[in-house]
């Protein structure tokens, strides 16, 4: 909409699925009737949301200014709540509902921004409205309340069924049940337990846990807690990366406030339950984000993974019985304790409950961190709420999942996100990294980009991972420079399915998984490569050949450009490259001024 | 002896009662986005600014910083909040753009439209 | 001997942190975070360094050169003032940051883990530095610069060169 002013109103109707159901839209087309009735078009903003989470009394309709949050209204009903809201600047009493949940507040800011308003925000929920490093502002916002609900209410055992319930699973890329993995640590009898939070974050391309360690740190250390309680664990490491200075700072602060206040020490609250925090930093070794790996980190030896089971929720940490999760699962933990399991478990699809958070960049117009209900559809994420991609670009993949996941094409943009839709189509959730590409980028390339990161950072313990993706990414590499044989993607596809079922850890198993999935959908490109020696978007510079054409004036600003010699010719007349010399720097196409110079 | 749930609650009056203290009752308040994607992008300078027009004799505003609400092609950010009006969202703010949201949205309550965010 | 130490009060400054840990149960899990303060003290980690750390802290050499050398934060051979880490995750791949690697390696005429020979610069590879809405990126010292282009990149390499002189 297009407003000379910011219009007085901002209506917002719940979008979400079970707003739907109950007839939204024809409480929208009712709205739509009234505002032109009143002829309050130009001073009224009609804004659809994503679920707002506030399901048992929708349909829900927020007016703002002042955040007026109507429920359970009906398409006969809202025509009147509009006019006396607006006309008559009186509120329908009856129809107002008192809400004050720990999620999506920061709705109350942001909600009429539609890259916002189509998010719901659970783990995110106090990122940007509150000062991350006042724990006032967390007291606020109803922070440490779930904490005291724990210990004031429930039992350790009934914290785990609550978790259990909810359905909530981790975050980190696997997706394991956290309640289960909590049960089987509580289970334990074992003097000594420990609490990890992974904020180990390594995937390329994803930054949500540093955000949310920067804007919210509190959220993640009661989070700790409330699993330290269940568990029965006395100490926990939150172990992050070294590259986060910040991060490591504003956890600093929040620790010693959170010791002030006495929500870590000795008798939290009052309680006879003790629980302690330190943090680690991490010394630049991507495979650290594997939970083994990490626990021999903090042993202070070389960050190898080992063989599970025994899994670390038994044998952990020293051998101790250790949970890890990581930061953006440790942040759901409040809001499932204090809106309750029952509330959580309905949002999202059939086995993957909540939200998931993904940072979305590459080409497209509104880059950042986006936190949908499971089972929003990808189309959503990268034209509803990210804007599509600039300069109308045409979409051509969606990488998911970093280095461990795999490239989704077009056809995919129906598919909704949760663990296995995504599993089903050879990627992974991963920590949700999102990269949208556009077609000027080489997906042969892209592939060989992944493999060679997670080829660098392979720990060397496992054959298949440190000599298999050695020699796959030499395969790819000849492709890139124009030396691929035909027989190389067959050969990349074998040495890619042993690897999976071969690695040791979670690293080695999905290293193939960018190579494969862009074979598998991208197949006429690889063929392109080896069979004409060629790569459409010019991207694979090897690939490039460098000519000289009839626009030629003969000027010789390449021949003084050129740092292999590779140009010659009299002045004033057409040059020439010697295909030989030339190493595609691409400097002479840059320089020429007379567009001389074809690149093809 | 409290228990847990009665402590928090003091804490939490408490808590309200110092933000309070700080002036969050101010006609306006002013947030500055401070995460290491915002610092990055310039907002220390941004809230400088502010500081420095608060210092100056700039009245009845509750300026804090605040963490990273995601939109990162926008950065930096700043919310200006007033009581019953619709929180305007600034995006791409710079130490110039910060003078002249003080100067016109601040002073004389003009929103300046073409740097919202939408 | 410990040639390369000029001064000994940084490694009597290294001890002392070693010994503050000395009463901690399993105190030798606390080897990264060790090497981590001797690197923050010297810069670098010398073999001398390495050793006299094994021997402080009761752990065989071999485990304590096994760590340093395993992790990519630490440098064993002596690093310039300012360190760049030229992000090379997935966004800043995207956006060009091999350009921007170039430039660099281009301006410094060093390459990948190199020093410059005036001891003002490092070069190096980061697997993410997290601020992907700024890509291409590069971090100098924990400083993050944004939206860089060649042009953008000489400059900066320019600003530390005065600010140092």
């Amino acid at each position: 909409m297009d407003h000379s002013v910011t219009p007085q109103y901002k209506i917002i109707l719940c979008w979400g699925s079970s707003c739907q159901k109950l007839s939204s839209k024809s409480i929208l087309d009712r709205i739509h009737q009234k505002i032109d009735e009143l002829k309050m078009g130009n001073n009224v903003d009609i804004i659809l949301s994503g679920c707002l989470g506030m399901c048992s009394k929708g349909p829900i309709l927020i007016i703002n200014p002042g955040y007026y949050i109507y429920g359970k209204i009906t398409p006969e009903i809202v025509g009147e709540i509009i006019e006396k809201h607006i006309n008559q600047n009186k509120a329908t009493a009856a129809y107002l509902i008192e809400e004050d949940h720990l999620f999506n507040r920061f709705y109350r800011i942001f909600g009429d921004v539609k890259f916002y308003g189509r998010q719901m925000r659970i783990a995110l929920r106090n990122c940007g409205i509150i000062d991350p490093e006042s724990i006032d502002d967390y007291l606020s916002v109803r922070g440490y309340e779930s904490l005291a609900k724990s210990l004031a209410l429930f039992t350790p055992n009934q914290v785990i069924n609550e978790i259990k319930a909810s359905g909530l699973r981790g975050r980190g890329g696997a997706g394991f049940p956290t309640g289960y993995k909590w049960e089987l640590t509580a289970q334990e009898k074992s003097s000594e337990k420990f609490i990890i939070c992974n904020a180990d974050e390594g995937d390329p391309g994803a930054f949500m846990d540093r955000n949310a360690i920067e804007s919210d740190p509190h959220t993640i250390i009661e989070g700790m807690i409330i699993g330290a309680y269940a568990v029965g664990a006395q100490n926990g490491i939150i172990y992050t990366r070294a590259e986060y200075p910040l991060a490591i700072d504003r956890l600093h602060i929040a620790i010693n406030q959170a010791k002030e206040h006495g929500f870590l020490g000795n008798n939290i609250l009052g309680t006879n339950f003790s629980f302690n925090i330190e943090i680690r930093q991490g010394a630049g070794a991507f495979i650290c984000g594997e939970e083994t790996a990490l626990i021999h980190s903090l042993e202070g030896k070389r960050g190898v993974p080992r063989t599970r089971p025994p899994y670390p929720a038994t044998k952990g940490l020293f051998n101790k019985p250790t949970v890890v999760n990581n930061v953006e699962t440790w942040a759901n933990i409040p809001v499932i304790i204090q809106e309750g399991a029952a509330w959580f478990s309905s949002i999202g699809t059939k086995n993957s409950k909540g939200t998931k958070v993904f940072a979305v960049a590459g080409s497209v117009i509104n880059t950042g961190l986006v936190e949908v209900p499971m089972g929003t559809t990808l189309k959503e994420i990268i034209f509803d709420i990210c804007g599509g991609l600039p300069d109308n670009k045409t979409l051509k993949a969606v990488q998911i999942g970093g280095p461990s996941g795999g490239c989704l094409t077009k056809d995919h943009l129906d598919i909704q996100v949760d663990y296995e839709s995504f599993a089903e189509i050879g990627t992974i959730m991963g920590s949700g990294g999102m990269i949208v590409i556009d077609n000027k980028s080489c997906m042969v390339k892209l592939a060989r980009f992944f493999l060679e990161f997670s080829q660098s950072q392979s720990c060397g313990k496992c054959t298949p991972c440190r000599e298999g993706t050695k020699r796959m990414l030499e395969i790819l590499e000849r492709i890139t420079t124009g030396n691929g044989k035909p027989e190389d993607i067959q050969k990349l596809l074998r040495l890619g399915n042993t690897i999976k079922k071969t690695a040791l850890c979670g690293l080695g198993k999905s290293a193939p998984n960018p190579v494969i999935s862009t074979i598998t959908h991208f197949r006429n490109e690889y063929e392109e490569h080896i069979n004409e020696k060629k790569c459409a978007t010019n991207d694979c510079s090897a690939l490039i050949v460098y000519e000289i054409n009839d626009a030629c004036t003969g000027c010789s600003a390449c021949i003084r450009i050129c740092p292999t010699k590779a140009i010659s010719g009299i002045k004033k007349n057409k040059h020439q490259i010697n295909q030989n010399l030339c190493i595609k720097c691409g400097d002479c196409f840059d320089i020429c001024a007379f567009k001389g110079i074809t690149r093809r | 002896m409290l228990n847990p749930l009665d402590i928090i609650k003091k804490k939490r009056a408490e808590a309200i009662n110092r933000i309070i203290g700080k002036g969050y009752f101010s006609t306006i308040r002013v947030y500055v986005g401070m995460a290491s994607c915002e610092i990055a992008a310039g907002s220390k300078e941004v809230m400088a600014v502010f500081e420095k027009a608060i210092k100056q004799g700039l009245n009845d505003v509750y300026l804090s910083q605040k963490g990273c609400s995601g939109r990162c092609n926008l950065e930096p950010t700043v919310e200006v909040v007033e009581e019953n009006k619709i929180p305007v969202k600034y995006g791409l703010v710079n130490k110039d753009r910060a003078k002249t949201i003080i100067d016109k949205h601040i002073k004389k309550g003009q929103v300046i439209e073409e740097w919202t965010i939408q | 001997m410990i040639s390369t130490i000029q001064n000994d009060a940084k490694l009597n400054s290294l001890r002392a942190y070693i010994n503050s840990h000395k009463e901690m149960t399993r105190n030798d899990s606390l080897l990264i975070r060790v090497l981590q303060k001797a690197q923050e003290i010297i810069g670098y980690l010398p073999p001398e360094i390495m050793n006299f750390i094994a021997q402080e802290m009761s752990i065989p050499r071999a485990q304590v050169w096994g760590v340093a050398t395993f992790y990519h934060y630490f440098f064993l051979k002596p690093v310039g003032k300012y360190i760049i880490s030229v992000c090379m995750g997935t966004a800043c791949y995207l956006k060009g940051a091999e350009k921007i690697l170039k430039a660099f390696k281009e301006k410094l005429n060093i390459n990948i883990g190199e020093t410059t020979d005036d001891k003002l610069f490092t070069l190096i590879e980061a697997r993410c530095l997290g601020a992907c809405g700024l890509a291409p990126a590069v971090s100098i010292n924990g400083t993050i610069y944004g939206q860089l282009d060649e042009k953008k990149a000489y400059n900066i390499i320019k600003k530390y060169i005065n600010q140092s002189k």
